[in-house]
């Protein structure tokens, strides 16, 4: 990699190498029988150039093959715009997302954990029918610039997920969280899993109107996307967001506090730099209520100018990740405060509302307006602070700007919650009285 | 190559490998701002063994490596076999040796990097240069790949696949806020089907300056009309995924449910998958397991027919392989995947549907779907109210939500204008696939629920 920097910085003004070796090792089981095991050991180097003319050219590869990269990067600068960055040299301090224990799991160690999940759930519920997924990554990353940053890290992810399916056959109650360290489901969990099982196999259709809705952590990455759309460099930049020009406004309910974290202990997003090598920092979002700060990259940072300060430069969007993705403002850890109020008390607050515990079509919409009509995936119903059952054929639309302004309870326990394919960051469960439920109830 | 993907096998039950040299071009604008231009290049591979009912995976860059990921997989394989208690055989696939090379009218691969950008950008500043948008995303895509196959019973395949294409959205500001519409060009291996859209992309402009001026609709149940495009990603959202073994073979409920012969619909709904129709984006000649892409009849006559198979789910049901099984690149190991369904022409009219219609909506193109077994979700670009059987004002933030038994049963015309999507993409198991097509004519669907105010 030094010799590749060298070589291309005889031709050109700045260069960054990014290199990242991945390892991923999850399991798959189905009901008591392990059905996969997916491993995967693969590297990806990446090289960006600001050339004579100050243009920014980019080229990806599997091997460092250094001349034809170098020569895909030029290209791609000869045909590129013009960029005033100027990639980062700052080194910043370790941050804890590398778990010695998940380096060292083997497939063994991964089946037995999964396996005394399955003999706890054949005793809670031997009838129950369900899909488990236990996976390990391990990331090497090295990041070397033209302005002296030598770095890297390793990082390390595990992730529990598991599904419940219905008497037809159909997916019926998830439970999902991910951190960079190791952790278990424990007997609570797992009890608490059989139980909203059980709970679902009462059907229930809801007539159109307002509703109470709690969003538990599972169905709440639709809200914080929304808003990481609207404070997205770029989408500031393009004069799109609604959030254009309103700093230091108040645009939430006070209790509300969204921060963006890279520093996060043990987040799954958690990494000392970013993936342009920026160092990470926790940003409010919003604080109290009040909209703090825009995300930036490198390159929207420097479109947007002076207060932007980079460091949401990530090879990751809600669809893909990889070394091919060109760094663009992302997301790390998008993490909404926990606060006071256990799930008890706010079920219990809820004269006749849903529990929204997974959702689809979360990406759907129009994003940017915050708009959002969200189909109940996993819903339960409640009457007079008592759940009664699973609703079925229902959808949960609004507006995050006004979702957030009207927020009476927020939870007091943070969990993962996970965005079409990855992890978006983490979240307590939420109330929000009164939104409209589209119910298939005549 | 058929002696160097070999070297790593045994006869420790069954075993592959799939080695692919990738190449994919980049264009991206957001506004005049272009934001990417490159062409990258991967390299790698993804070994698999399969023993006693268990899969062993492992996937790998270095073909110096080859042995050692196959031994791997096989190990994982062997591991997992412990726990398991039911044991099935793979479907019995052709042996075949074969050699597939693309020959495009006119070839991306030759085109210049230059070239390419200067016609998107011919569209990009067409579009921006227009009264009232607010800004634009274009982007051209390009994936080239050459993908060698081998298992140790002997087949091997050397295939060559390529698709291009041009997405374009444009952006307007209205009272409900942005708002932005959409156009695909290309899916297909063909630059030739880029060329001259100057009339496609000013239609879009046009639709996006009448949706900022449009108002939300009422949450409700309403009779709607898709349009092919949202009815395209209607079947794929609503049924396709349903059809896909992997989802289905392992659960005794789930197969009761899907089992074949069931009434899915009304005798004027067919329904097809076929990866061997020509230049569309889900067209293929082998799957990521070397069986070749079939004609697969889902549903006939309203009737359960078929369903989608990799050598795994065939097998475990005793059904018909239908060579739909691949992966988006060596990273991932191949799942059951839709490669270009669609709708089978019907014999009514867009004006009598219509005209059938006293309140009700017609919904224009996909913004997004997603599907959880048996219900899905749907956003549409844009729609209409239909009042009296004419079709009025535009209506925006169109999101439903149904059943699919429901909703497939309520389907009571079918329009006799089959059209083909440009576009693709589906993801499914971490994998967002482009090569996945979807076709339909215009569809009546009688009772639908959608969100609003």
């Amino acid at each position: 990699m030094e010799k590749l920097l060298k070589d291309v910085l005889t031709q050109v003004q700045q260069a960054e190498i990014y290199r990242i070796e991945e390892e991923a090792l999850p399991v798959q089981f189905s009901n008591d029988q392990v059905m996969r095991v997916n491993a995967k050991k693969t590297v990806g180097y990446s090289l960006r150039i600001i050339d004579n003319d100050g243009r920014l050219g980019f080229a990806t590869s599997t091997s460092l093959e250094r001349e034809d990269l170098i020569e895909r990067a030029l290209l791609s600068a000869k045909y590129g715009d013009r960029t005033e960055i100027c990639f980062p040299g700052e080194t910043g301090p370790e941050v804890e997302c590398c778990d010695p224990l998940v380096v060292k799991l083997t497939v063994e160690d991964i089946v037995k954990q999964g396996w005394e999940m399955v003999e706890i759930l054949k005793k809670l519920d031997p009838a129950l029918n369900y899909d488990l997924n236990l996976g390990k990554e391990i990331q090497r990353v090295k990041i070397l610039n033209s302005s002296g940053l030598d770095v890297g890290y390793d990082r390390t992810n595990f992730t529990i997920g598991i599904t419940s399916r219905a008497e037809d056959g159909f997916r019926e109650f998830s439970d999902w969280d991910t951190y960079s360290k190791h952790f278990s489901f424990d007997q609570a969990r797992l009890e608490r899993f059989v139980k909203f099982h059980q709970l679902s196999q009462k059907k229930i259709k809801v007539k159109t109107g307002k509703m109470d809705i709690i969003f538990n952590s599972g169905a709440s990455w639709p809200l914080l996307m929304r808003l990481a759309v609207g404070v997205n460099g770029q989408t500031i930049n393009r004069g799109l967001s609604p959030l254009n020009d309103r700093l230091g406004e108040e645009i939430f309910n006070p209790q509300v506090t969204i921060v963006d974290d890279p520093t996060y202990p043990w987040g799954f997003a958690s990494a000392p730099y970013d993936d342009e090598g920026s160092v990470s920092r926790r940003k409010s979002i919003v604080e109290k209520g009040v909209l703090k700060n825009y995300l930036f990259g490198l390159d929207d940072a420097i479109i947007y100018g002076e207060g932007a300060v980079a460091g949401n430069g990530m090879k990751k969007t809600l669809f893909e990740k990889g070394i091919d993705i060109k760094p663009a403002t992302y997301v790390s850890n998008c993490i909404l405060l926990p606060g006071e109020d256990t799930f008890e008390q706010m079920v219990k607050n809820v004269k006749r509302g849903i529990i929204v515990n997974g959702i689809m079509g979360g990406h759907t919409g129009n994003t940017i307006a915050g708009e959002f009509g969200l189909n109940i995936g996993s819903g339960f119903l409640v009457e007079d602070g008592e759940i009664k059952g699973k609703v079925v054929d229902a959808m949960v639309s609004g507006n995050i700007y006004d979702v957030f302004k009207r927020v009476t309870m927020i939870g007091n326990e943070l969990h993962a919650t996970q965005a079409v394919f990855y992890g978006y960051g983490y979240a307590p469960a939420i109330l929000v009285p009164e939104l409209t439920v589209a119910g298939s109830q005549d | 190559m058929k002696e160097r993907l070999s070297a790593g096998f045994t006869n420790t039950g069954y075993q592959d490998v799939r080695f692919e040299e990738l190449q994919s071009s980049l264009i991206m604008y957001q506004g005049e701002q272009l934001i990417d231009i490159s062409v990258n290049k991967k390299v790698g591979g993804h070994a698999r063994g399969f023993y006693q009912g268990a899969w062993g995976h492992f996937s790998f860059n270095d073909l110096n490596e080859l042995e050692l990921a196959v031994s791997k997989a096989v190990k994982s394989a062997r591991i997992a076999s412990q726990y398991r208690n039911q044991v099935y055989e793979l479907a019995k696939a052709p042996v075949v040796e074969d050699k597939i090379v693309i020959s495009p009218k006119m070839d991306p691969r030759t085109i210049s990097l230059e070239e390419k950008r200067e016609l998107l950008n011919k569209y990009n500043r067409l579009a921006l240069s227009q009264d009232g948008i607010v800004t634009t995303q274009a982007k051209y895509y390009e994936v080239s790949s050459h993908k060698y196959f081998a298992n140790n019973e002997g087949t091997f395949i050397d295939q060559e696949e390529l698709i291009c294409g041009i997405n374009l959205a444009v952006f307007v500001k209205g009272e409900g806020g942005t708002q932005r519409v959409s156009l695909a060009l290309g899916g297909t291996h063909g630059y030739e089907s880029l060329l001259d859209k100057e009339d496609k992309v000013l239609e879009t402009v046009e639709k996006a300056l009448i949706l900022s001026k449009a108002e939300p609709i009422k949450a409700g149940n309403y009779p709607v009309i898709f349009d092919p495009g949202a009815a395209g990603v209607f079947i794929h959202e609503a049924f396709g995924h349903l059809s896909e073994a992997d989802g289905v073979a392992d659960s005794p409920q789930l197969r009761e449910t899907m089992k074949l012969g069931r009434v899915f619909g009304k005798p004027i709904l067919n329904v097809i998958d076929d990866g061997g129709l020509v230049g569309h984006p889900g067209s293929i000649i082998y799957d990521d397991e070397g069986v070749k892409a079939e004609k697969t009849c889902l549903i006939t006559d309203g009737i359960l027919t078929g369903r989608l198979h990799s050598r795994e789910t065939a097998g475990k049901m005793d059904e018909e392989l239908s060579g739909n099984c691949r992966a988006k690149d060596y990273s991932f190991a191949p799942v059951v995947r839709m490669s270009n369904i669609y709708i089978e022409q019907g014999e009514s009219t867009f004006d009598e549907m219509v005209a059938s219609i006293k309140d009700g909506l017609y919904l224009v193109g996909a913004a997004g779907g997603q599907t959880s077994g048996n219900s899905f979700t749907l956003a549409a670009q844009y729609g209409y109210r239909i009042k009296d059987g004419q079709i009025k004002e535009m209506v925006r933030d169109l999101v439903i939500n149904c059943n699919l038994f429901e909703t497939l049963a309520n389907i009571s015309a079918i329009g006799n204008d089959l059209t083909f999507s440009r576009t693709g993409g589906c993801g499914k198991a971490g994998q967002i696939l482009n090569t996945s097509g979807h076709g339909a004519p215009h569809i009546k669907i009688d009772n639908i629920t959608i969100g609003g105010k």
